[in-house]
């Protein structure tokens, strides 16, 4: 009686360890830990049939380890029983089978003793099967939300790829604005030589290049040489812009120290015979030569965008007795740069906009309106000063403001 | 296994009667073991703490138990949480070990150990502890230092024999353990644990519980976990909030728990069965015999616990001593099984 009741109570404590994972190891381990403990099972040992490996996978192993080699791995086609005893000397081995998967205890007893074992097993045993495969289709679908979790990452992946290209895109973007800022830089400079090579030609075929007196071939040789020197210093102003423009985005790029002065003359020497063949007068008024510690050929950008911007507007308008006045002072702590024109000035209605870029009235002359945008970014961005634009009674009023260092 | 075993009423006495050796110490409860840190280097020594140490006929608080390791026996000392570093020869016969019987990893430690025993080889050992439960209390140390949550593991290759027996019979049961979370029984077939056993034991006694301190109720009706076709273990719960039960020891969620009832003659005779059932399992001679009795025993016979020890020793030859602890929690397993954490058991190996 007594025996009848231990039994029932044995199944209902190994029944209640059944399942209370959904990790199979844990699952197993616990399963066999009260079996083992309640049987007085010596060992016990879970081996899971791994298909893709076509055999068994130890899982699990409780007692002592002196004892595992005892345990041998299980054949793929050993007996179709689900319960089975075998005796090997004083080793009695309870196999119990569930979903392809083996379960291995040791006892010290004999097989009788274990029968009473058997019949408890197989009353759970559909429930083990049934929470093992349990664990297993929980495992599968890990698995498979693992591999939705690896296709997101993949996806957000490519995503970031995309923002590269982006970005590369805008790199690209940047350079052509690059690319048309020295199409822009060297309009000036590439039509100042052709106008260079064009007085030579004209000298050749209207023959005034007279070599005929020793006087003549002087003044020839002096004007073809002083005509060689423009183009050469020209030549230098290309290749300085490509350098400036190379270097532009080079955070690394060091400064300079020069006054406000020396980069308005540097400017000039491009710009001012240009300036002086439309017959503008420029007017230099320093009244500091104090050095600064900036970015010397991106500051003489700005001056020659903002002079370039004034021969446009000249031009346009037909400006009689065009002028533009440059003025350099200090202010407190700021070292001032004005550039000031007297071509009537800019629209009040566009007057917030000119320095966003592509913002141009030039359609004819097919301006970039990026000048001001670059100068602005180069000025406050870059050298951490500051330009505006304004209107005096008779043009337009650029102001440049940079810091001593 | 040991050469000798002696007991000393005190720490001093040890200076002047060692010889160069190893030791393994059972220090009782109440001694003064300070004097130990001046012995000469040439004792080496792992050492216990135990509510009382047991001699002969005689239990008693003060007083230190000298066994000394033959050359052949390992002693080490432990973390119970890692025992790698244990590594016991393949011809180890007998494994005793005496843990922190505070230590929250004892059940865990059992398992690791229990695997790591080559095949053969018989364990015992007794759960370290005090009286009084003193925070700033150490229960193990050696020459060098005092350890907590460690155990002392001495292993030789001699073979020993085995007695496990407790005496407690049913009065109650079968329950189910419905909710467990480690040493804590929360509930009993559903309810609050503590309200089912009350109800039970006031049912089976007449015991006041509003007048009796709850520890001597728990000793005189333990728990009992069933298993199949063997002997229950017996667990006490030592403390209440007046809802759950705490338990000396983990204990799985749905296990089948009776209640037990320890009577005096019974537990007596559980002894001297333990006595004799360590004789049948034992194949040499031996020359001590080792008693590892749980404290809550003592505590219940009280004066009658002499006639225990009286029962054990008629087993023996009168010239064989006799010594041991009463312990927090005791250990055995004759490789008929996984070891089990027993309480309120007497396991006796003869060495
Ligand atoms: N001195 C000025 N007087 C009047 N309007 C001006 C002056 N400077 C600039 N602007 C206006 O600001 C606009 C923007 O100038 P910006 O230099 O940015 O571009 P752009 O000169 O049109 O083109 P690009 O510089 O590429 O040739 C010009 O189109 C023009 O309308
Ligand atoms: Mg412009």
């Amino acid at each position: 009686m007594q025996y009848l009741n231990e039994q029932l109570l044995l199944t209902f404590e190994c029944v209640s360890s059944i399942g209370t994972s959904l990790n199979l190891e844990t699952m197993v381990e616990r399963f066999l830990r009260v079996f083992t403990r309640k049987t007085g099972a010596l060992a016990s040992l879970y081996w899971q049939y791994v298909s893709e490996e076509k055999g068994y996978v130890e899982r699990c192993f409780l007692g002592k380890q002196a004892l595992k080699p005892l345990f041998k791995r299980p054949d793929v086609q050993s007996s179709n029983d689900q319960i089975s005893v075998q005796t090997e000397g004083k080793n009695t081995f309870l196999y119990v089978t569930i979903d392809r998967d083996s379960m291995v205890f040791l006892f010290y007893s004999d097989k009788k003793d274990l029968e009473l074992l058997c019949s408890i097993v197989s009353s759970f045993h559909s429930k083990l099967e049934n929470a093992v495969r349990a664990c297993k289709n929980h495992h599968d679908l890990l698995e498979i939300n693992q591999n939705l979790e690896r296709r997101i990452e993949e996806e957000v992946a490519k995503n970031r790829e995309k923002d590269k290209h982006i970005l590369q895109q805008s790199r690209l973007a940047q350079m052509g604005e690059m690319i048309s800022m020295i199409a822009h830089q060297w309009r000036q400079p590439l039509g100042s030589i052709s106008a260079v090579a064009a007085s030579i030609r004209l000298k050749v075929s209207l023959n005034r290049l007279d070599t005929s007196s020793e006087e003549a071939q002087e003044q020839s040789k002096a004007f073809l040489l002083d005509s060689m020197g423009k183009i050469e210093s020209y030549v230098q102003f290309l290749t300085h812009t490509i350098d400036d423009f190379r270097n532009f985005f080079k955070p690394d790029k060091q400064k300079e120290r020069v006054s406000l002065a020396q980069l308005v003359n540097r400017t000039l020497d491009i710009i001012g015979k240009a300036l002086e063949i439309n017959t503008i007068a420029i007017k230099v008024d320093v009244q500091s030569t104090r050095e600064i510690l900036t970015y010397a050929s991106e500051v003489t950008q700005v001056i020659l965008n903002v002079l370039k911007n004034a021969e446009d507007v000249i031009k346009e308008r037909h400006i009689k007795y065009p002028h533009i006045f440059i003025h350099i002072e200090e202010q407190e702590e700021w070292h001032v740069l004005s550039i000031e024109d007297n071509a009537g000035g800019i629209p009040p209605h566009i007057l917030p906009y000119i320095f966003e870029p592509y913002f141009s009235t030039k359609s004819e002359k097919n301006g970039s309106g990026l000048g001001l945008y670059m100068s602005k970014t180069i000025i406050e961005e870059h050298c951490g000063g500051m330009i505006y634009a304004e209107n005096t009674p008779i043009g337009a009023r650029f102001i440049i403001k940079l810091k001593e260092e | 296994m040991f050469e000798q075993i002696s007991f000393f009423e005190s720490a001093e006495k040890l200076h002047t009667s060692l010889t160069k050796g190893r030791y393994l110490l059972f220090v009782a409860d109440k001694t003064d073991i300070a004097p130990l840190a001046t012995l000469p280097d040439d004792i080496t020594f792992v050492g216990a703490v135990f509510p009382r140490v047991i001699y002969r006929h005689h239990t008693y608080d003060t007083g230190i138990i000298v066994a000394k390791m033959s050359d052949s026996t390992l002693s080490c000392i432990v973390p119970m949480d890692n025992t790698t570093q244990l590594k016991l020869p393949e011809e180890t016969n007998a494994v005793l070990t005496f843990f922190d019987g505070y230590s929250i990893h004892t059940d865990r430690f059992l398992e690791v150990l229990y695997a790591q025993l080559p095949e053969q080889a018989r364990i015992l050992g007794a759960g370290a502890g005090k009286m009084t439960l003193d925070p700033a209390s150490y229960l193990l140390f050696d020459n060098t230092q005092r350890y907590t949550n460690y155990a002392i593991v001495v292993a030789s290759k001699q073979s020993v024999g085995l007695g496990i027996k407790h005496g407690w019979t049913t009065v109650m049961g079968p329950f189910i353990a419905t909710h467990c979370s480690g040493h804590t029984l929360e509930k009993i077939n559903f309810q609050d644990a503590y309200s089912v056993y009350r109800s039970i034991v006031e049912k089976i006694s007449d015991i006041a519980f509003d007048q009796t301190p709850f520890f001597t109720i728990a000793q005189r009706f333990p728990l009992g976990i069933v298993r199949y076709n063997k002997d229950f273990i017996i667990r006490e719960p030592f403390s209440t909030n007046g809802q759950s039960l705490t338990l000396n020891a983990q204990i799985d969620a749905n296990s089948v728990i009776s209640i037990l009832e320890g009577k005096a003659d019974a537990i007596i005779e559980a002894a001297r069965e333990a006595a004799v059932a360590s004789l049948h399992v034992k194949t040499q001679a031996h020359s001590n015999v080792l008693l590892i009795d749980c404290i809550s025993r003592y505590l219940l016979l009280k004066e009658r616990y002499g006639e225990e020890l009286e029962a054990i020793t008629s087993v023996y030859d009168n010239a064989i001593p006799l010594w041991g602890v009463l312990s927090l929690g005791e250990i055995a397993n004759a490789n008929q099984e996984g070891i089990e954490f027993y309480n309120n058991t007497c396991v006796i190996g003869t060495l």
